[in-house]
């Protein structure tokens, strides 16, 4: 019976190419050929999490439904719905007339415009909403009156226009003083996006009395108010009306960006430092474990934003503050390695036969020490990603407006007590799916390439 | 007699070598702060010019007449005698350092021991079950928990916390450290001796309400940052007890028939416990400078957002008074854990 | 096949890549820098503030905004250092005339302090002339013309009035937002002899030689006295220590508008038990020249010496002008001006006034710890634990005999002053931890400051909660700088003045509660006109643009400066 020819699998492809003793090849094969066990799991699946975030941290602008700076909708609408947004302002621009004390903008503060002619009128216009979607569910108005400086039997007539001024409606009397009286217009005739823009709808006061008495009639706040249903978004919108979403992908580059610099010029410096400190030993050894040792005591997030003050608040800047916490890290856990290392027997052998110290370094102890890089690497990736989350959180990190979670997650903070809780609830989401990747990856590995707990698993 | 000497002295060598590194720290202090961009002077006065004599006057107050070297010494000198200096911060101007610390650093404790205390409750109960089911679903289980609420944003987690037990729930206070008026022991109240820890001091003046207001407000704090901490707790703890378990007293007991639970919790579990302690003590240390991120998500008044408070003010006396204390404390507290270390086991003094 | 599907990946992510960045940018014509504080110097709104400002600038078009911000010890620097083309800015009056919202901005020598660098003699002459004349007429020219300039030169753009605010349990009575200084001393709680309140403030000095911020100010109100006081609840002036408010009618002010002079009332003591050191016409004197002589920094010490043109002499050791400050006898002191300054009692009735006991620290600050510091007004405070609280007690007798020399001031409508037996304050570490103390009923009033949201939030469950939350104009203005070194172009600032959308500050910042500005004398002043109203209103893109149409294409950055 002849043996069914077996197809080449993908590992057999890969040892052809990459020797099974080399870095790559000693944390490759165990993840192909075990690919069940615990930690080849793990890997795969952070690994699968870092692949999709820088994925989408390139493929952002084309995924974001919406310009992620633009205010694109009512602020604070809730995510998964058409939230009904209430558009309100008071007027800024009105006709000369003998009203006094006309303010424009007028908010609910006591200060009155008042009427003492009766008779007197004033168009008011320019009411400046926000509305950004053809989809008017409601359209009113609100007067409020105040009474105390209104003398009795007087009362304001109120006309509106929805075409700037040229057809009026009917006279509404309002003789209700000390609260707000809300007229709903919505059924008098169809109200779209362009009916309530600035400069289409406008009001005329006219200051009326019963008797032909002297008096006056005080306007404490007079708005229009538009309900309009928001768009629909995924995550809901941000304090200022960002779609969250967008924000969210955006903020992936972000993150990416500064874990990035921060992690390679921590191994940059550290990985050197330590290999050198470890190798040579002595009094230099001494001093770089002291200061090491010293950066380590003080508080990381802290430091990191000192360094941020100090050099700025760039991605790239707050890449480098970043970099302070995890130098010592990468240098202490290389230098570990090269005095473990040092005392292997091969190295021993090629000290005898008389290699130079700089080609033991490099050719024996560095490539040993190089496997253990790739667990710190994405341990320390992990938190650098937290770390840069934790500046923005405390102010110190990226600034407005770049799309970053921790900055929009602490500017959504203050909403929480309000129960607004999508704008902050998402951004950190997203920082525990990436950071939870990374450390599966790192664990992963760690497991992987450690041979001591291997050889105590099997 | 000769073993307390021996730790004696090996408490001292341990001391000594801590000061070289509080030495290292505070010249790196020195040295950022005074590159950090702008004038503290200037920055006193705001936007508007100062008269010429005032500067000169607050110059030569402050000694930063002198050159950078003298600066430098009278600095050292200035800590070492235990004098901290007075704030030139926008917030603090004119105050001690050392009162700052003083107000802020009792509710640093409470919430740094609020905190050890959900993370001991929750984190060692599931890093020994863990360690005892090795490979098991209960381990994975663990495993999974310690490692993704480890990394989980402490100030996420905080606000999720507040959303749902201050917001929609509304059954603990989210925010500061104390609701009302009377603090615990503030006059008319008499206290032999107080604090500044709520907790505490409630208890010294025997007022239940209070007291559990003091604990109302700790709970979520201690809550948030126990949590995170369960993680590495129980990750810590688990490792250890792998190692234990495998160590030859523990095969030697099992061959001498001891059950098995017994070896775990008894043999096992105590073992483990010694480097457990080390590392969670250094964490303790770490607390007692402040959670910051914790404070700032509660408004909780501890060391961390005092120092935030004066990185962002640039108020260099405070940042070095804080930087200095502690440094102290991690200084001290983790001679302390050597000391018991050494003390448990006479190998470590070798 | 694993080749294909690397090399598809590859290429995908090289196109993706390429049009991210070819579409990211549409060509614009000038790009400018905004710059805000971001460490809570004007609350937590101040990013979304910006934000909002950049997106109603750059929705026109033509304009890029790039929001660039720095902590308050920096960020104050930085407009000295004509660092900030564009910046954010607040302003509190120190004293309450039109004057102190023209002089501090567009005098030359204010605008150098305040960062614009302006520079127009012509406007700084018509300031002096305005400064130094009490007749309406004049001052209504000059105020006229110098808002013209204002408008057509856009130094600033005034944005929106703050708004202050305050929530009480319903019980509370007499809470005024009084557009000066906040009066504890009037507050009642019928049935009660305490109030509890808390604030989220925080006290930076209590030695009246040098605080110079809102919340100290407010302390050292209840615990001084001034010359001359506040009414209760507008601006109107009313004796304080003084008999009378010095003018021209009552002869206590010469014909010239350069002498004042103030008889102190008798009978008045500082609450130093057991001195009761009485209060007398050289302690008045010793305490001015204190605060000019000392000119701490950060404090208010140059509205004497400078603003109130008494002086600042070398040769007199750093104290006022030889002779500015004349001791007549023990109960009247007359000040000799350098000039006119015909809004002198208002400076009398700042903090940086008010009379302290020679046994103040005469080198330096006075420590704010309970105990040293001492005054003359209602209360005592008692208790202060800094970042904590404050205990304010009555400092003269009981209610029922109440002994303080001012306490009929503001009868027959309030009664004896100061109503409650004590005043709690509690300091608060944030705005949410006001609204928890409102929430709850823990204290009685919350005061400065609630975030909009939180705001809103309590006005809408006002009533099932039992609490009053009213809104009142507060005298602070807020309003963008240009440094007019940096952009020199005038077009460009009014460009900008025009693409500003103030409803879009309120509606977004401030969900409604902020009322714009159009002038940088708000409107409850006298001699306010909205010039920036008729002249830009809000969001006029069009306009924006044709301006922008006629600058040169050669300037397109300003200043850009080194990303930090």
């Amino acid at each position: 019976m002849a043996e069914k020819p077996r197809r080449a699998s993908l590992a057999d492809s890969l040892r052809r190419w990459i020797p099974r003793q080399s870095i790559l090849g000693r944390i490759l094969f165990p993840l192909i050929e075990e690919r069940r066990s615990l930690p080849a799991v793990l890997t795969w699946l952070g690994i699968g999490i870092v692949i999709v975030f820088v994925f989408i941290a390139i493929a952002s602008p084309l995924l974001a439904p919406w310009d992620p700076y633009a205010f694109v909708d009512g602020p604070d609408v809730p995510p998964w719905t058409n939230a009904p947004v209430l558009a309100n302002s008071t007027y800024f621009s009105f006709s000369p007339t003998p009203w006094m004390n006309m303010t424009a903008g007028q908010a609910i503060d006591g200060r009155d415009a008042t009427s003492r002619g009766i008779n007197d009128t004033v168009v008011v216009s320019s009411f400046l909403l926000r509305v950004f979607r053809d989809a008017v569910t409601n359209v009113s108005y609100v007067i409020l009156l105040d009474g105390r400086a209104t003398t009795p039997g007087h009362y304001l007539g109120v006309e509106w226009s929805a075409d700037g001024g040229a057809t009026w409606s009917p006279r509404t009397a309002i003789r209700t003083f000390n609260q707000f009286v809300r007229v709903d217009l919505t059924p008098l005739r169809s109200w779209n996006l362009a009916s309530v823009e600035p400069g289409r709808f406008s009001l005329r006061f006219t200051h009326l009395a019963d008797t032909n008495t002297a008096g006056q009639v005080a306007l404490n706040y007079a708005a229009f108010h538009v309900v309009w249903l928001s768009f629909w978004h995924l995550m809901g919108t941000d304090p200022v009306g960002r779609d969250v979403f967008s924000r969210v992908l955006v903020g992936t580059g972000t993150s990416l960006q500064i874990m990035a610099i921060g992690v390679f010029a921590a191994l940059l410096v550290g990985f050197p430092l330590g290999l050198f400190s470890g190798y040579t030993g002595g009094r230099i050894d001494k001093v770089l474990v002291l200061v090491m040792d010293s950066l380590y005591a003080f508080p990381g997030l802290l430091l990191a934003g000192l360094i941020a003050v100090l050099i700025g608040k760039g991605v790239v800047n707050i890449g480098l503050a970043v970099t302070v916490i995890y130098i010592p890290l990468y240098f202490r856990a290389t230098r570990s390695h090269v005095l473990s290392a040092r005392e292997e027997l091969y190295v021993e052998a090629a000290r005898a036969l008389g290699a130079k110290p700089g080609r033991i370094l490099w050719r024996y102890i560095a490539y040993n020490v190089l496997v253990a890089i790739p667990v710190i690497f994405s341990l320390s990736a992990a938190d650098a990603v937290l770390t840069a989350a934790g500046l923005s959180y405390l102010g110190l990190g990226v600034q407005a407006p770049t799309a970053d979670w921790g900055l929009d997650l602490s500017a959504a903070a203050s909403r929480i007590s309000v129960g607004i809780w999508w704008s902050s609830f998402f951004p950190g989401l997203v920082i525990v799916i990436l950071t939870i990747g990374l450390s599966f990856l790192g664990e992963g590995l760690n497991d992987i390439v450690n041979p001591v707990l291997r050889r105590e698993r099997s | 007699m000769a073993r307390g000497s021996s730790l004696l002295a090996y408490a001292l060598t341990r001391a000594i070598l801590a000061l070289p590194m509080l030495f290292i720290l505070l010249t790196a202090v020195f040295v950022v702060l005074r590159i950090l961009p702008g004038d503290p002077i200037l920055a006193l006065w705001g936007g508007r010019t100062p008269p010429p004599d005032a500067v000169e006057r607050a110059r030569v107050q402050l000694g930063l007449d002198q050159p950078p070297i003298v600066q430098y010494l009278t600095y050292l000198r200035n800590i070492f005698t235990g004098n901290l200096g007075i704030s030139i911060g926008e917030q603090y101007r004119g105050t001690p350092v050392w009162s700052q610390i003083a107000t802020r650093f009792p509710a640093t404790v409470e919430l740094a021991f609020g905190g050890m205390l959900v993370a001991s409750l929750v984190g060692i109960p599931l890093g020994v079950v863990a360690g005892a089911n090795r490979d098991r679903w209960v381990d994975l289980g663990v495993r999974l928990y310690g490692t993704i609420i480890w990394v989980i944003p402490i100030f996420w987690l905080g606000l999720i916390l507040q959303l749902v037990f201050g917001v929609w729930l509304r059954w603990l206070p989210a925010n500061g450290r104390w609701t009302g008026v009377d603090t615990p022991c503030a006059p008319p109240s008499t206290c032999r001796f107080q604090t500044g820890m709520y907790t505490v001091d409630s208890l010294i003046e025997g007022n239940l309400g209070h007291f559990a207001t003091a604990v109302s407000h700790l709970l979520l704090p201690s809550l948030t940052l126990g949590l995170v901490l369960s993680g590495f707790f129980a990750k810590t703890v688990r490792a250890n007890m792998l190692r234990t378990i495998g160590a030859d007293f523990t095969e030697a007991a099992r061959a001498r028939g001891v059950p098995r639970r017994a070896i775990i919790y008894r043999h096992a579990f105590k073992n483990a416990l010694v480097p457990v302690v080390t590392v969670l003590g250094l964490q303790f240390a770490i607390l007692f400078a402040g959670a910051v991120l914790t404070e700032k998500t509660f408004s909780y008044q501890g060391l961390g957002i005092l120092l935030l408070e004066s990185i962002t003010s640039k108020d260099m006396t405070m940042i070095q008074g804080v930087v200095v204390f502690y440094a102290a404390i991690i200084v001290l507290i983790s001679l302390a854990i050597d000391i018991l270390g050494a003390s448990i086991d006479p190998r470590i003094r070798l | 096949m694993w080749i294909v599907i690397v090399a598809i990946l590859i290429v995908a992510i090289i196109g993706i890549s390429t049009y991210a960045v070819l579409s990211a940018r549409v060509p614009t014509k000038v790009g400018i820098e905004l710059w805000y504080n971001n460490d809570g110097h004007y609350g937590d709104t101040e990013t979304a503030l910006a934000l909002t400002l950049q997106n109603s600038i750059q929705s026109c078009g033509r304009v890029t905004v790039s929001l660039k911000s720095d902590p308050w010890a920096v960020y104050k620097q930085n407009w000295a250092n004509q660092r900030m083309p564009m910046f954010l800015l607040g302003w509190y009056p120190d004293y309450f005339d039109s004057d102190d919202y023209a002089s501090p901005f567009l005098s030359i020598a204010g605008a150098k302090s305040l960062g614009s660098f302006y520079n127009n003699s012509q406007v700084d002459q018509w300031i002096t002339e305005e400064q130094s004349t009490t007749d309406p007429n004049i001052r209504t020219d000059r105020f006229t013309k110098i808002q013209n300039a204002l408008a057509d030169d856009v130094p600033y753009i005034p944005l929106f009035s703050g708004v202050a605010q305050t929530a009480y349990v319903n019980s509370v009575q007499n809470v005024e937002l009084h557009p000066v200084v906040f009066k504890w001393f009037i507050v009642d709680k019928p049935g009660a002899t305490v109030l509890n309140v808390s604030t989220s403030d925080k006290v930076i000095s209590l030695d009246p030689a040098s605080a110079y911020d809102f919340f100290s100010g407010e302390i050292i109100n209840q615990v001084f006295d001034t010359l001359v006081v506040y009414d209760w609840k507008n601006a109107t002036l009313k004796p304080g220590l003084a008999q009378d408010i010095p003018t021209r009618a009552n002869g206590l002010v010469s014909a010239d508008g350069m002498n004042y002079t103030y008889h102190l009332k008798a009978g008045v003591t500082f609450h130093d038990f057991p001195l009761n050191t009485p209060l007398t016409a050289q302690i008045v004197a010793n305490s001015i020249n204190r605060a000019i002589r000392l000119d701490l920094p950060g404090s208010a010490a140059f509205l004497l010496y400078d603003v109130g043109a008494l002086g600042r002499d070398a040769t007199n050791g750093n104290n006022s002008s030889p002779g500015a400050i004349e001791v007549v006898d023990s109960s009247t002191i007359t000040f000799h001006l350098a000039r006119p300054v015909s809004f002198f009692n208002d400076l009398m009735a700042f903090s940086v006034s008010a009379p302290v006991p020679d046994s103040y620290n005469q080198a330096g600050e006075q420590p704010s710890t309970a105990g040293s510091v001492i005054g003359t007004g209602p209360y005592k405070m008692t208790t202060h634990t800094p970042n904590q609280l404050i205990v304010l007690d009555r400092a003269f007798g009981t209610k029922a005999s109440n002994t303080y020399y001012n306490k009929d001031l503001y009868s027959p409508t309030l009664g004896p002053i100061p109503i409650m037996d004590r005043i709690v304050i509690n300091i608060r570490a944030s705005a949410a931890a006001l609204k928890q103390d409102i929430e709850t009923k823990a204290v009685d009033v919350v005061f400065r400051t609630l975030s909009p949201p939180d705001l809103v939030d309590l006005q809408n469950r006002a009533s099932s909660l039992g609490i009053t939350v009213k809104l009142g104009s507060s005298p602070q203005i807020r309003y963008l700088v240009f440094n007019v070194n940096k952009v020199p172009n005038k077009l460009v600032r009014q460009a900008i003045a025009f693409s500003v959308d103030r409803s879009a500050i309120s509606q977004i910042v401030f969900l409604g509660t902020a009322s714009p500005l159009y002038s940088m004398i708000p409107a409850e002043m006298p001699y306010s006109t909205a010039v920036f109203q008729s002249k830009y209103g809000d969001a006029r893109c069009a306009d924006a643009n044709n301006l922008l149409a006629q600058v040169p294409a050669t300037i397109e950055l300003i200043a850009l400066a080194r990303d930090r």
